[in-house]
This record gives C-alpha cells, sequence and structure tokens, in this order.
C-alpha cells in the first residue's frame, strides 16, 4: 500500500471510533444500553439491520464466488423477504409487547427456563465462534495480501472496535453502523466504476456482461435439476435459494439476538417491520450488484493476464518450492492461452460479434483447467487450494487507483466491525440477561446493570479474539464456513420458536426434548454428508432442523398427552 | 393475519401492513421475473 492508502485507512478507521464514542452517550441501565432505550427511527434500524448482516466476508468473499461459481450464489437471498413477512406479522409484535430485552426471554413466559437457557446457549456458542471467524477470516486475507502480522491484524480487526461497543452500547453500535454502511457502499461502487473504466476501449458494462454470460458465470437463476433429476446435494438454485434459505432467514433474523436487538431498539412496531422489510427490498439488489462485480473483474481478466492462482502467499510458496518448474511450465501455457484470448476479444470488442465468444468460451475452459493443475501443486506443495477470498482484493490491489486501495481495506474493515459490534453487544445481552440476572441475580439496580453489560461486551470482544487467533485453516470459502456453522444450529433455534407461535398447545418439556433430538439428527446429517454417505446440501439443514422440532413436538405431545411419560 | 397496532401507532405508507407483505412478495416474485430473463439473455 501506498502513503496515500495508509492515510485514507487510517482517517476513515479513526472517523468510526470517534463517531462511535461521540454518539455513545446513552442511559447507564439495560434498556438504554442495550437497546438505546427504543427510541430509534426505522432507516437506523433498516441500515443497522444491513450492517449486521453483512460483514467483511460478504464484500471480499461473494465477488470472488461469482469469479469462480458465478451469480448463482444471490439465490440465497431469495427466502429473505418471505421471512421478513413472517417476522413481521408473528415476531415483532409479540417481542414489542412483552417488552422484552432478548428473544430468548420470550421463551420463558411461554416454555419454561430450561427451554430458554437452551435455546440462549446455542445461540451464545453458534455466534461466539462465528464472531471469531468473522475476524479471522478478513484478517488472514489482509495478512497474507498486505504482508502483515496475522496476530496484529486480528486484534485490530476485533480490538480497536471494542472502544465504542463497550463505551456506547446498541446506540453506539446503530450509529456507526450507518455511517459504515454508506462508505462500504460508496467505495464497491467506486470499485464497480474502475472495474468498468479499466476495460478496453468499445467495451462496456453491457459487454463485460455478455462476456461473463458466455463464460457461463451470468447463472442468476438455476433449478439444480440434472438429467431430469433435483440434486439435494446442488448448494444454490431456486428452490434451495426459496425454501431452505427462507428457513434460515427466518431463524437469523427472528431469533438470533445480534438482529433481534437491533429491531428492539426500534421506537414502535411500525420502525421495526419497517427496517425489516425495506431490508427484504434492497438486500437482493444488493447482493446482485456485488456479485456482479466478480463478474466484471472475470470479464476484465479476459483482456487482461489473470495470475495463475490469487493467493500470492502460496504462489511465492511455489517459486521456492520442487514444483517450481512445474509452476512455470503452467504459467507459460496460461500466459499463451490469454494471449490467443486477448487476440479474439480484440476482434469482439471492433466488431461485437458474440459468435467469438464461444471460443473464448473453450479457451477458458482450458485456463480453468491449468488454474486446477496449479491448484493441485499448491495442495501438494503443503498450501491451501481454494483462492476464492483473494480474488477481488488481488484485483483491488493491482488495478485500483492510489486511495482507493486504502478505502477498500477500510471498507473490510469497516464492514467487519459492523457486524462484530451488533454480535459482541447480542452476546452480553443474552449473557447478562438469560443466564447472570436469570441465574445469579447478584446484580443490584441500573448501575450494576450498565457496569456488568460493559464488562460482559468487553470479555465477549477478548474471547472471539481469542477464536480469531486460534481458528485454523478452512476448506471451504470462508463466506460459506459461517452460514454452515450458522445452519447447524439455527433450525433447531428457529423450531423452538414456530413451535412457541403456532403450537399452541405443546409445552417447555415436549419442545425441550424435541429440540434436543432435532439437533442431534441434525449434526448427525452434517456429517454423514461431510463424509459423502448422503448429499444433502447445507441450507436444507436449516428446513430440516426447524421441521423436526415442530412435527416431533406435536406428536410427543399427542404421546406424552396419551401415556402422560411427561410432567406437565 | 394477525394485525398487532401499538396505541397512538402512525399508519404505514400504505393503508395497511397486509399491503406491504404483499408488496414485498411482489418485488421478490418480479425480481426472480427479472433474474431468469437477464440469465436467459446473457447465457
Amino acid at each position: 500500500m501506498k502513503p496515500l492508502d495508509w492515510i485514507v485507512l487510517i482517517f476513515t478507521l479513526l472517523v468510526i471510533i470517534l463517531y462511535g464514542i461521540y454518539k455513545s452517550r446513552t442511559s447507564r441501565n439495560l434498556d438504554g444500553y442495550f437497546l438505546s432505550n427504543r427510541d430509534m427511527p426505522w432507516y437506523i434500524i433498516l441500515l443497522s439491520i444491513m450492517g449486521t448482516q453483512a460483514s467483511a466476508i460478504t464484500f471480499i468473499s461473494a465477488p470472488g464466488q461469482a469469479y469462480t461459481d458465478g451469480m448463482r450464489f444471490v439465490q440465497y437471498y431469495f427466502g429473505l423477504p418471505l421471512a421478513a413477512i413472517v417476522i413481521c406479522i408473528s415476531f415483532v409484535p409479540v417481542f414489542h409487547k412483552l417488552k422484552v430485552y432478548t428473544a430468548y426471554e420470550f421463551l420463558e413466559t411461554r416454555f419454561n427456563v430450561k427451554t430458554r437457557a437452551l435455546t440462549s446457549f446455542l445461540f451464545l456458542l453458534q455466534r461466539g465462534l462465528s464472531t471469531g471467524i468473522s475476524i479471522f477470516a478478513p484478517s488472514i486475507i489482509l495478512s497474507i495480501l498486505l504482508d502483515w502480522n496475522i496476530y496484529l491484524t486480528n486484534l485490530f480487526m476485533g480490538g480497536l472496535l471494542i472502544i465504542y461497543t463497550v463505551t456506547g452500547g446498541a446506540k453506539s453500535v446503530a450509529y456507526t453502523q450507518q455511517l459504515q454502511f454508506v462508505i462500504i457502499m460508496s467505495a464497491m461502487l467506486l470499485a464497480g466504476y474502475f472495474v468498468v473504466k479499466n476495460l478496453p476501449q468499445n467495451i462496456g458494462l453491457k459487454e463485460a456482461i455478455t462476456v461473463g454470460g458466455k463464460l457461463g458465470k451470468f447463472n442468476v437463476i438455476t433449478t439444480g435439476i440434472e438429467n431430469g433429476k433435483f440434486n439435494w446435494g446442488d448448494k444454490y438454485n431456486i428452490f434451495s435459494g426459496i425454501l431452505g434459505s427462507f428457513f434460515l432467514m427466518l431463524s437469523y433474523f427472528g431469533t438470533d439476538q445480534s438482529q433481534v436487538g437491533r429491531y428492539l431498539t426500534a421506537k414502535t412496531i411500525r420502525e421495526s417491520r419497517l427496517g425489516l422489510l425495506l431490508n427484504g427490498i434492497v438486500k437482493i439488489p444488493m447482493q446482485f450488484f456485488i456479485l456482479l462485480l466478480g463478474v466484471l473483474v472475470l470479464a476484465f481478466y479476459q483482456f487482461n493476464n489473470a495470475p495463475a492462482f490469487f493467493n500470492q502467499h502460496e504462489t511465492a510458496r511455489l517459486e521456492n518450492s520442487a514444483y517450481k518448474n512445474e509452476f512455470h511450465s503452467l504459467q507459460k501455457q496460461l500466459s499463451d492461452i490469454d494471449a490467443q484470448k486477448q487476440t479474439i476479444l480484440k476482434e469482439y470488442a471492433q466488431t461485437k460479434s458474440v459468435a467469438l465468444l464461444t471460443e473464448v468460451n473453450q479457451l477458458q475452459k482450458s485456463t480453468e483447467s491449468i488454474r486446477s493443475s496449479v491448484k493441485e501443486l499448491v495442495k501438494k506443495n503443503g498450501g491451501k487450494d481454494n483462492d476464492t477470498n483473494y480474488i477481488f482484493l488481488k484485483f483491488v490491489v493491482d488495478y485500483l487507483p492510489t486511495g482507493l486501495v486504502g478505502l477498500i481495506i477500510a471498507v473490510i474493515f469497516l464492514a467487519s466491525w459492523g457486524s462484530i459490534a451488533a454480535a459482541l453487544n447480542s452476546l452480553a445481552s443474552s449473557t447478562i440477561v438469560d443466564f447472570h440476572k436469570r441465574f445469579f441475580k447478584k446484580i443490584e439496580g441500573d448501575e450494576d446493570d450498565y457496569r456488568f453489560s460493559k464488562l460482559y461486551t468487553f470479555l465477549w470482544g477478548i474471547f472471539c479474539i481469542g477464536v480469531a487467533m486460534f481458528v485454523s485453516q478452512w476448506g471451504n470459502s470462508l463466506i460459506e464456513v459461517v452460514n454452515i456453522l450458522g445452519s447447524l444450529f439455527y433450525g433447531t433455534i428457529l423450531g423452538i420458536f414456530l413451535v412457541a407461535f403456532y403450537a399452541k398447545k405443546v409445552r417447555g418439556n415436549t419442545v425441550f426434548i424435541a429440540a434436543v433430538i432435532a439437533e442431534i439428527v441434525v449434526i448427525a446429517l452434517f456429517f454423514l454428508n461431510e463424509y459423502k454417505i448422503i448429499s444433502l446440501g447445507f441450507l436444507w439443514l436449516n428446513a430440516v432442523g426447524a421441521l423436526l422440532v415442530y412435527f416431533l413436538s406435536e406428536s410427543l405431545n399427542v404421546f406424552a398427552k396419551k401415556y402422560k411419560v411427561i410432567d406437565y | 393475519m394477525m394485525q398487532y397496532k401499538e396505541p397512538g401507532e402512525k399508519p404505514s405508507p400504505f393503508k395497511s401492513w397486509t399491503a406491504w407483505y404483499v408488496f414485498v412478495a411482489a418485488f421478490l416474485i418480479v425480481e426472480i421475473i427479472i433474474f431468469y430473463f437477464l440469465t436467459k439473455m446473457f447465457s
């Protein structure tokens, strides 16, 4: 990075921290600290919800995902608007009416303390771990790309935001998320502008999309049907996108305290609902745009030489290994193919004849085959063979103007901070409300509540940085790891809430047993899929978990009543 | 559909929340249709 990039980066981060501290004045009690005195307007709720969901991983991984797998990932968000509607109808009014601090408090009113504690525990477990990954994921990429120390990067990624999150609680989180989101979207739009600007003369946005489309990456809608049969193992298609993701989103927005905590800060039910519904409207186009960046970067690399592998740390290791000559030979083949592509594309730029792109597509298949061989070499050399997360940032560092590189790096910090801050706030609120105050009751008075809330926010911050420091390498694209982790628990948590809302006759002990069984089944299915015994895309785990809890609860309820085996 | 309203709650920009829900669902359907045609057009 050049000095101007450093100035932009440091200035942007300082602005956010100072703004967070400036906005930190709030009442010194639980209502003020965790719910910002319930006085937020809908547009802050909207930006806060979006800022919480979109982590750095969203911005780093998504363009790389589109580069390698196409745009079909956007289907993952199709369930969101439908989930938002259900939450607005059933969840929001109840949470507001009961004036709860956490979603899990409601479960004690409806069932019993055991069910509340189990659900809150599952939340703390998965949110604590995934927040650690949310710190580690962007840190490892930045540390490799910019040659920064991973431990210091982790510390900056997860540590600086603690200053304003601990000081100002939910109010600081919401206001900084608002500013962060404006900066992030402006920077991503600028990046999109420069990708198109860097394309050769006569090639604009439409031609770039045409090139990406002919290379099979503009596959926004896919059915998952192969040879007349639906492939249950296919991760992203319209069916898993609408059905599987509906359950995931319902669980995430309806039962995950990091999101529930955002819309509980709303002035009224109307403000909560507007924030949720507008998020349902704008999220898909936003994600479409971020994925489109990946297709545009792919189109850009058809006109310019693409790296054989985007993780330069691994290529540097190959250069110093026994595979050096093999690697050079593959690089030579790749640059020959690039030259052929560029000759054809020069003609395309003049004639706009789409038929020429068929030849480019053939050559791209050879490119992909060579890239696979390079990945094999990386693997043989003991390295990590997935470079999806490095694609967009490598492009940014190599081709974007000075200053904008610093801003994009700042975006990674800001996007991380937005979701991590909300997570820390929610982890602390669940710990204090669902466990500390519920079981230990040693806290007396508002001032004690306030002090303990700050302490738990700080401790969760330390815990998540600790997780980030110890997380080892992951096999999949990082965005998927976080989603998969969520899918292991979200289904069960959602199932408990669905029973609470819609199965009026089911009582606490029944749903508790059903939830434990469902969680075991979900984890078993996950491992069966991992060991290739069955084929099941992870999005389906949400539906399985939720439906299993619901139907097991209903069945057990009938059984328990008949034989009186469960104490009511 | 449950239409819970808080005392003194301001009316939503649409006449009822049901209209909002229909709008959001319709927006999703339109998006999917547009994406479908974009996929066909550029693939």
